[in-house]
Order: C-alpha cells, then structure tokens, then sequence
C-alpha cells in the first residue's frame, strides 16, 4: 500500500478502487490477454482494449467472468468456480467419486433433514432437483467408468422417496413463512421478529413469547402467538416493500484465511481440505441472514446506511445471534471509549446499558436514540454534541 | 484507526475488502442501503466469532469420535447442533461442488481427456508421425 500512496495520498475513493480491482496494472500476463480478446470477440459488448490496463473497474469484472468462463469451455460444460452459474449443470457434468455421494445423502440423514424447519435460504430449491440431475449425468458422461454408472444407477433409486420428503418438507416451510432467511424450529420466534418496529408497544411480550415458543412449552404460547400472526398479515402489505432480497454472492472467503481463524484455536488440530469450505459457505449464509436483517432494520427506520447499532439490534432480537452478544455490547462500549474523551467513555457505558433497555422495549425510541449516538460516535453529526 | 480498534490482529481477522464486497454484493438488490464502516467492522468480529464457534463445536465432535481432522461431516453436525440447520444443505452443496471442481482439475491435467480423440485416433496419428520420422531419416 505505501506504494501506491504516492499517486493515491488519502483519497477515500481509491480505498474502494483497490478493494473492487486488486490487479496492479503490470499483472493481467500474456495468456489473460489473450484470453481476454477471446472473450470480447464472443460477446460484442464486452468489446474493450486488452490493453488498458489502467481502467480498473472495467477491467475487474471481466476478468472475473474470464476466470469462470475458461474452464467452462475447457471442460464443457463441466461445473465452474462459481455456484450460481454451476447450478445448472450441477451435480451433472463430472463424474463423482462414490463414498462421498454415499457419505452426503445417506438416508439417514436426509431423514433428519426433512424435519420441520428444513430449507435453504438463498440457494431456492435446488435439492429437488436431484432425479433431473442424475439423469443428467447418465446423458452426459459417456465416458464414465461401468461400475460407476452401476452405482448411479443404484443410487438412483433411493433418490425419489428421499426427494419428496424435501420437496413436502420446503412446501411446508415456504407455506408456513414467506420469508428469504428462514430460521429452523422456531417458527413462533421467527413470525415476531420480523415485523418487530411497527409494533413498538408490543415489544415486550413479543421477545416474551419468542422465548417460549424457542423453549418450546406448548400450547400457551401458541394460542399467544396466534392473535399476533393476524397482526402481521395486517402489515404484510408494509413488510413486503420492507423486506431485503438478498443478492447473489459471488465472491467468496479466502480459505487460507478462514482456516487460520479456526486453527487459532488451540484446541483445534488438523483441518480437512474441505471444511474451510464449507465454514465459508456457512459464514456466507450467517452473513446474509444477519445483513439482510440490519438492512431491513435500515429500511424502516428510513435510513440509507447499517449503522452499528442496527446491527446490534438485530443480533438482540433473535436468539439465534445470542452467541455475539458480548461482541456487539463489547464494541459499543468500546467504540464509545476510543472516540470519546475519558468522562464521555464513562457515561457512555451507562448510555450502552440504556440503549439496550431501550432496545428491549424496542420502537422508534430506542431507534432515534440509537441513531443519534451512532452519529456521533462515528464523529459524523456534531451538532448533536 | 479502525484497525487498532480490535486489536489490530489483521491475521486473526477477515479482510475488510473481501468482507465490503460480499456485503455489497448482499445488498445490491436493495435500493442504495450502504453498510458503515463501523457496522462493517462488528460484522467481520461476528463473522470471527461464529467461524471460531463452529470450528469449536466441530472440534468437539471431531473428538468425540475420536478423529483427529475435522471434516466437512462435522461442521455439518455442528451447524445442525448450534442451531442453522436451515445452512446445511447449502454447505454441503458447496463442498459437493469443491470436490467437482477439485475433479475438473484433475481431468483438465490428463491430456489424453483433453485431446478429445479416441484412442484409435491417437494411435493413427502416432503411426503416420512414425512414418513421417522414418521418411525424413531415409
């Protein structure tokens, strides 16, 4: 970075260029340019000089598509790095090595999955798909191996039983809330979170009734919960225009990275090649649910920016998050002691303990007052001060 | 200054830059909601946070049956215990689609696959490469 201060100084925009382009100008080689003037002969808008390298973000996203698209050719029509184009060939186009087939759907398990929270946000319903995918792969590899196409074709038949019960159980959940972020078993829970800051006076017994129904006594609760399901598909009309379609992610985690975070703890020892993987596939999914929800928060309180305290917010709401309430009252309280001076850090620790009651009693309160302290704490509006 | 905020331990941490983007990405159907910096930050401590309890729970049950690698199985059955069930399926998609890719490039390297030409063809092409040497020796 020290080098590229000396014709980037302290522009806060340059921060963004690199983070969206990270490739210095010498690096696109011979083999991407070459690659590169492929890629715009096939797609007339895509046409732009191999050999401006300096354009940043016009160059970025192509490569991007280039890395994806060569070995789509090369394999034909082979699974790529990138989980949305590949969901079409999926399980399709390459051949599998057949303990892992047995180690992922062993009936079992998908058994456990078909319980009643069962779906996956995001990615739609792919699994159902799995009778049309295997045919697939009879169709398209000829070259598989014999015994192979035999295991297939065992396979096969255990799919169907398997399949309808995913199917009727993500019926079931599409039916039960139509909602992108789904959280399983807690469908009481989940109904009273959602729309939580039009009801600012219902907050209490609304946080009340979504511990109970998590811990799952019966029949109170429900009829609890009932008169407040109504409330909602009241407001249904409001919380559709409010609710955040979450976007493909295409960019994924470093996996060096993630492993490292895992392995610091000490108690953790070896790491399979996969599991990086898949914690980063399950981070992504944490991600989104949790941005997805701040930017609702966002939303209603008509605020172009996911401030801390949103975030905050909505990791409080929900007891699925309860893991990182330390980190979220941890950095509140800190920010408020590095930005302050020493007497604003010690009433902002009484403030924070404020802030969470207001919180708790939720609305439009706690929402402006958190706002305002948020503004502050990131130096932004000092006329509050 | 944000960086010396939490400790300044980068490694121990997501890069800022990868985390904005995925964040971007999430967004970018929304009209125009940005993340601030501050937000951003406690989201990458909470994405730390979730990676080390996983990664925790998983070493647990790793344990349990008495493995020494955490594998992919056991981040699936930690996931499920710490209460996401609902990100199994795409993990394990993931992980299914990593192993294929992996596969890829293992064919991509076998050059008799990437040839395209069946082994008659090949074998036709070396004789008349034979040929050809021998008609040049002579």
């Amino acid at each position: 970075m020290s080098d590229d201060g000396t014709y980037a100084p302290k522009s806060p925009d340059l921060s963004s260029f690199y983070s969206a382009g990270p490739t210095p100008p010498a690096e696109p080689a011979e083999e991407t340019r070459r690659l590169f003037s492929q890629h715009s002969q096939s797609d007339a808008s895509h046409v732009q000089h191999p050999s401006s390298t300096y354009n940043f973000q016009a160059h970025a996203p192509h490569e991007q598509t280039q890395h994806y698209a060569t070995p789509q050719t090369l394999a034909h029509a082979r699974s790529t790095y990138d989980p949305n184009t590949s969901k079409a060939p999926g399980f399709g186009g390459v051949e599998y090595s057949p303990p892992a087939k047995q180690e992922y759907y062993n009936p079992p398990r998908a058994q456990r999955y078909s319980g009643p929270g069962y779906s996956q946000p995001g990615t739609g319903n792919t699994d159902t798909k799995f009778p049309q995918r295997q045919q697939q792969t009879f169709s398209q590899t000829p070259y598989r191996g014999g015994f192979q196409y035999q295991y297939q074709l065992a396979e096969h038949h255990q799919f169907p039983a398997q399949t309808s019960q995913f199917i009727a159980a993500q019926a079931q959940v599409r039916q039960q809330y139509d909602y992108p972020v789904p959280s399983a078993g807690q469908p009481g829970a989940k109904a009273q979170t959602s729309p939580k800051s039009y009801h600012p006076d219902t907050m209490p017994p609304r946080r009340a009734a979504a511990a109970a129904a998590a811990a799952a006594v019966a029949a109170q609760t429900a009829s609890e919960a009932a008169p407040e399901a109504p409330a909602e598909a009241g407001s249904s009309s409001v919380s559709t225009s409010t609710t955040i379609e979450p976007g493909q992610v295409r960019t994924k985690f470093p996996t060096a990275r993630i492993k490292r975070i895992m392995q610091a703890d000490e108690e953790v020892g070896k790491v399979a090649q996969q599991t990086p993987i898949a914690v980063g596939k399950a981070l992504e999914l944490f991600m989104v649910a949790l941005v997805t929800k701040s930017a609702e928060v966002a939303k209603q309180r008509n605020s172009k920016r996911v401030s801390a305290q949103m975030l905050k917010q909505v990791v409080e709401a929900d007891d699925q998050w309860d893991f990182l309430r330390e980190i979220v009252s941890k950095v509140e309280t800190e920010e408020k002691g590095g930005k302050g001076s020493g007497a604003a850090s010690q009433s902002g620790s009484s403030k924070v303990k404020a802030e969470s009651e207001s919180d708790e009693e939720g609305g439009d309160g706690g929402a402006g007052a958190g706002g305002k302290k948020r503004g502050r704490g990131g130096g932004r509006k000092k006329k509050v001060q | 200054m944000s960086d010396h905020e939490f400790g300044g331990n980068d490694d121990l941490s997501l890069p800022k830059a990868t985390v904005q983007k995925i964040v971007g990405e999430i967004l970018s159907g929304s009209s125009g909601i940005a993340f601030s910096k501050e937000a951003r930050d406690v989201l990458i401590e909470c994405c730390v946070e979730f990676i080390t309890l996983v990664s925790s729970e998983a070493n647990e049950i790793s344990e349990k049956e008495a493995k020494k690698t955490i594998a992919c199985d056991h981040i699936v059955k930690a996931l499920d215990q710490l209460g996401f069930p609902d990100y199994v399926p795409a993990v394990l998609e993931a992980a299914a689609e990593h192993k294929e890719v992996q596969k890829g490039r293992e064919k991509k390297a076998n050059k008799l696959e990437q040839s395209g030409l069946s082994l008659e063809e090949l074998e036709r092409l070396q004789q008349e490469q034979f040929a050809a040497a021998a008609a040049r020796h002579n």
